[in-house]
């Protein structure tokens, strides 16, 4: 019993959200999904931070360690070690109005990935499309919305769950973590930062 | 009728005023100043110091919005500065809506300007408060003068300098405090959530623009390594709640990422300005190992531009080259020299009136030479003495 409550607390998972700037609304997605409000406006992130959520799945409590991706960790090797090597699944989020930011995800981010990630957490990837309609996305020009079909394909032929998310409406922000914790869980792979 | 903090801020004001006054300046008085309690105290000071301490030609700033291109960060630059200034000016849209344009262009001046200059995210949050404190024109060439220098190693193709200068915190820690030293090793966290303390000086995570202002009046007027000594002494100065936490990354690195609690930075400030003169800079690369590139701006401070004395030299003028590091010495001959100069002085007066004297006035000679005859007098006895000593033999041959 006791080796069991101390499993469930050295329970963390380490998750990557990855986009392209600011144009998927990932700051505004964060403050939702581990705080509960929604800010149009979030202040522009300095440095590197992380979130922490604990969430329940298939009744067990998991501890989330959510890293937004940042210059900081592109720019230093050692840093993206740490990010890559030390993540056990990612998010790939992008915004409906941004096709840059779809096009950002295949180009740039998958091969980032797959090029420094471990063998197991490569394999934990969910794809998010935010839906939102906030300021931070009027700001862009976008080339055109993105079409979802395509997105679904795409998803469907690298075996990605994917997701349609709203953190201004609150619709589905709180089932793409915890579908990626399920895959992180499910693959035995429950790592011990302590 | 006025209470203790308002007495003691009005005599800080004068002390201020004070140097203020001097012929030149007073930049050191100043800087001490910046030390010690209130710092510069108010708004209508600092808009006068700052410039005075990164030795800003304030009849001479260009017009800077006529240097705008578009520079590679430009669409950045927007995005940020559209969701800035909420902390600094909350409660008031007016003014907030009326410094974002201004904000914009001092911004896009300076990497208009200096093209090898790369942007980083918290750059604004430096220029606002350059901003809300001065005026639009000054704060462009604050802004411009720190990021050349005190900020130029944020503002390279990549932070491989600023991962340097994070990692010289935790040795430095081990210098300070070894109980949270061994307590933050032990947990594994790394250095890295005090980037944006680093990157904004604080501004990017303090609530009140005054204590924003406290900040930047010290780290203005000190090494531009002294962010990294403030850090250090942010961190011990929690050290109770500190190691009350979970020993645990995620758990310190939320605790000093959150916003910083209300903190006596009067106090803070002291202590790191002590360990700044204990540890200097090069002492700490070299102890702990990491060290800067020899052409980082931060390992040749003070600048060429700056002067002990402020002569309103011109922003390139480099006719000037009185630079802080000689103050002491300087301090000490002027000492020697103003020795010498008592000793003969003293001399040659009292010399002079005596001569004078002796010539306009011949009773102060007479009254010199009374003081002498009893001294003369003297002399005529022992002469008697040998005299009747002479007699007494004389008188002896006789008898015999």
């Amino acid at each position: 019993m006791e080796k069991k409550k101390n499993l469930e607390q050295d329970c963390i998972f380490r998750i990557v959200i990855i986009g392209y700037d600011y144009e998927c609304g990932i700051k505004s997605l964060l403050k939702k999904f581990t705080l509960g409000e929604f800010s149009p406006f979030p202040e522009s992130q300095v440095g590197v931070d992380f979130d922490i959520k604990t969430i329940n799945v298939d009744n067990q409590d998991i501890k989330l360690q959510i890293w937004p991706q940042n210059k900081y960790f592109n720019d230093t090797s050692d840093k993206r070690d740490f990010l890559y090597k030390g993540a056990h699944g990612y998010l790939l989020v992008y915004g409906c109005h941004s096709q840059k930011s779809f096009d950002n995800l295949l180009n740039d981010w998958m091969v980032q990935i797959d090029k420094f990630s471990n063998e197991f957490s490569k394999r934990n990837l969910v794809l998010v499309c935010n839906n939102s309609e906030t300021p931070e996305t009027y700001m862009t020009k976008p080339n055109y919305l993105v079409d979802s079909n395509i997105t679904k394909q795409w998803a469907n032929s690298k075996n990605i769950p994917f997701f349609e998310i709203n953190p201004k409406e609150n619709f589905n922000v709180d089932e793409p973590f915890i579908q990626l914790a399920r895959l992180i869980k499910n693959q035995n792979f429950i790592n011990s930062t302590k | 009728m006025f209470t203790d903090r308002e007495r003691l801020e009005a005599q800080k004001i004068r002390v201020i005023k004070d140097c203020l006054n001097e012929t030149p300046i007073d930049i050191e008085g100043l800087k001490r100043c910046s030390v010690e309690e209130f710092g510069f105290v108010n708004k209508v000071l600092r808009k006068r110091i700052w410039p005075l301490l990164l030795n800003i030609d304030t009849n001479n700033i260009i017009n800077h919005s006529e240097k705008i291109i578009n520079h590679k960060d430009t669409d950045q630059v927007t995005k940020d500065v559209e969701r800035s200034m909420w902390r600094f000016t909350k409660g008031n849209s007016q003014l907030r809506n009326r410094k974002k344009p201004e904000l914009t262009r001092i911004v896009n001046a300076v990497l208009s300007i200096h093209p090898q200059l790369y942007y980083f995210q918290g750059y604004h949050e430096i220029a606002s408060v350059l901003l809300l404190i001065s005026d639009e024109s000054l704060a462009f060439a604050m802004l411009e003068r720190l990021s050349i220098y005190h900020f130029n190693d944020c503002m390279l193709p990549n932070f491989a300098e600023v991962l340097k200068v994070l990692n010289l915190i935790f040795p430095l820690i081990s210098m300070v405090d070894q109980h949270v030293y061994n307590f933050i090793i032990k947990s594994q966290v790394q250095p890295m959530f005090a980037i944006s303390w680093i990157l904004t000086w604080f501004s990017h995570n303090l609530d009140e623009l005054d204590t924003a202002a406290r900040v930047y009046d010290y780290l203005l007027s000190a090494h531009p390594m002294a962010s990294i000594y403030l850090s250090v002494c942010v961190i011990t100065s929690q050290r109770e709640t500190l190691l009350n936490l979970e020993c645990s990354f995620d758990s310190i690195h939320a605790f000093f990422t959150s916003n910083l609690p209300e903190l006596d930075f009067d106090k803070i400030i002291k202590q790191t300005d002590s360990l700044l003169e204990k540890i200097t800079p090069s002492k700490l690369q070299s102890s702990s190992k990491v060290y800067l590139l020899p052409e980082s701006q931060l390992n040749r401070y003070p600048y060429d531009w700056m002067i002990f004395n402020n002569n309103n030299t011109t922003t390139n003028s480099k006719s000037s080259k009185l630079i802080t590091n000689n103050k002491g010495t300087n301090q000490k001959r002027q000492q020697i020299y103003k020795f010498i100069f008592f000793i003969l002085f003293g001399s040659i007066s009292l010399f002079g009136t005596f001569v004078f004297l002796s010539i306009k006035s011949p009773n102060t000679f007479k009254h010199i030479n009374s003081f002498l005859s009893p001294l003369l007098f003297n002399l005529f006895n022992n002469r008697f003495n040998q005299n009747n000593i002479t007699n007494g033999e004389t008188v002896s041959n006789f008898n015999q």
